[in-house]
């Protein structure tokens, strides 16, 4: 594993392509974006035509929870704590998960992967260089897209899915608002912001998709995307 | 890495007059396991305290936040290199914000009984990149004298094996039969998330037993350990003190540096 980590070789990009046989595809934007629509319909597509694929989340798994909730009970979490105890969740998975599937040749789908993490950091005022540095062990994607939408769009797409938005989600540990209706606008202008960085400083690493285009349009732009990189037969 | 002194506490003290008459000075003492670390440390404190300076000691693995994670990592499945890596950062980092920074605003002397490098060496000997670790460790506060003890790893499972046989011991004669096999199941981390009142049972045995290939995979680990440290003490500075000496020698060397250091000689 260490081996593969280089972090001078690729200058100012982000991630460092794999060589594993395996594909990585990953899907990143605002919450109700549509991502996890569109990957569950990649994922049957990829199944039909014979891929193993393995669909991975970034949610909290139970080894962090208490922590989080600690630092809920509290009112105030420091934010690069958070930062080290999200990457530590998303290192089990990677190397739990994904990468395994990858050296026996799977396809992965990432619904978020370490573009929305570093976003979230970021958002959140933790330093660019060194939350950059902490993520740099998981391998760039075979195809990044970034399914855009903006705050607003966000807003109304995730309170017709959930009846209330969670503390974190919504970025209340940053005491940006007691509201969390505002709390969670003001949260996700800052993740889009740090999006639309990433993707202006390593544009190949990010694709755009227009996520307010119907659910068949981007699946067929997705679909056509996903069928460059894959492996050939 | 290269800067030696205590940065945030140097450029406030011209401006506030509460620690400018003395310098916070934080500790360190590394070390491979049973390299009698926690002993010093407690003695060096003890001491400290005598001579009426404040002092505040931390140690490894016990952020409140944290501890109770890496306690339920280590008794559940193996989790990976970097996720234990990153978790170990994690209470260090909060210890860092809630322990050692609040003490040397304070103008306390912080003793830490093992500090970064213990991440450092440990890390590295499970493969992950050295300066991959360091970065995460970036914000730590860097230390105004690192003390290493060294002992051999030979050494560590001699003193190793001694002391599970003592712990054995005091297990027989101290308790009834019945809860010794028990009490022999609990392993270290259990034991100290447990109440107080349980403290009498568990104080005589807080060592899982190592024998056959465990001993050997301690040993192994030790040895990779110890090249590690070995390394450091060049590139990070380290002070060497030879941890085989008994226990008065090791401290009253360790009594002679800080005393220099507090005194600015």
């Amino acid at each position: 594993m260490s081996a593969e980590m280089n972090t001078q070789a690729y200058g100012s990009s982000f991630l460092i392509p794999h060589t594993y046989p395996g594909r990585l595809i990953a899907a990143e934007g605002l919450d109700g974006s549509g991502k996890s629509t569109q990957l569950h319909l990649l994922q049957f597509w990829l199944q039909a035509e014979g891929y193993e694929v393995l669909s991975t989340e970034l949610t909290a798994s139970k080894l962090i929870k208490r922590a989080l909730k600690a630092g809920k009970k509290q009112g105030s979490m420091d934010p690069m704590l958070l930062s080290i105890l999200h990457a530590a969740d998303f290192a089990e998975i990677y190397e739990r998960d994904i990468l395994p599937a990858l050296q026996r040749g799977a396809v992965v789908l990432a619904d978020r992967y370490v573009y929305t993490a570093v976003a979230r950091d970021l958002a959140r005022g933790v330093d660019r260089a060194w939350i950059e540095d902490v993520y740099r062990f998981a391998a760039r994607p075979d195809l990044g897209i970034y399914f855009q939408i903006d705050a607003d769009q966000s807003l109304e797409r995730t309170l017709s899915h959930h009846t209330r938005l969670k503390y974190y989600q919504a970025g209340m540990d940053l005491g940006l608002s007691h509201n969390p209706i505002d709390s969670f606008r003001a949260f996700q202008q800052r993740i889009l912001h740090a999006y639309e960085h990433m993707i202006d400083t390593a544009p190949y690493e990010l694709l755009r998709l227009d996520a307010m285009l119907s659910v068949k349009q981007q699946q067929r732009l997705l679909r056509e995307a996903v069928e460059k990189v894959l492996p050939n037969e | 890495m290269a800067e030696k002194q205590y940065q945030t506490g140097q450029s406030e003290a011209g401006l506030s007059p509460k620690i400018a008459s003395k310098q916070p000075r934080l500790i360190v003492l590394e070390g491979i396991d049973l390299s009698g670390r926690t002993t010093q440390v407690q003695l060096l404190r003890d001491w400290l305290l005598a001579q009426r300076y404040r002092v505040t000691t931390t140690a490894w693995r016990t952020s409140p936040l944290i501890s109770d994670i890496l306690v339920r990592a280590r008794n559940g499945p193996m989790l990976r290199p970097l996720t234990y890596s990153l978790l170990y950062s994690a209470d260090h980092f909060d210890r860092t914000q809630r322990v050692i920074k609040p003490a040397l605003d304070r103008g306390e002397i912080v003793l830490a009984d093992r500090y970064t490098y213990t991440a450092f060496a440990r890390d590295s000997a499970r493969g992950l990149d050295p300066a991959w670790v360091q970065n995460v460790y970036r914000y730590s506060v860097q230390p105004d004298i690192v003390f290493y003890l060294h002992i051999s790893p030979a050494e560590a499972v001699i003193r190793r094996v001694a002391l599970q046989q003592q712990r054995l011991q005091t297990l027989h004669k101290d308790m009834p039969a019945g809860k010794q096999g028990k009490a022999r199941k609990e392993t270290k981390d259990a034991k100290k998330s447990r109440k107080p009142e349980r403290a009498a049972v568990t104080l005589v045995s807080p060592i899982p037993a190592l024998a056959g290939e465990a001993l050997e995979s301690f040993y192994d680990f030790e040895m990779k350990v110890y090249a590690e440290y070995q390394q450091m003490q060049k590139t990070f500075g380290f002070t060497v003190i030879e941890g085989s000496q008994p226990i008065d020698q090791v401290q009253a060397m360790l009594r002679r540096a800080v005393m220099r250091l507090l005194l600015n000689i």
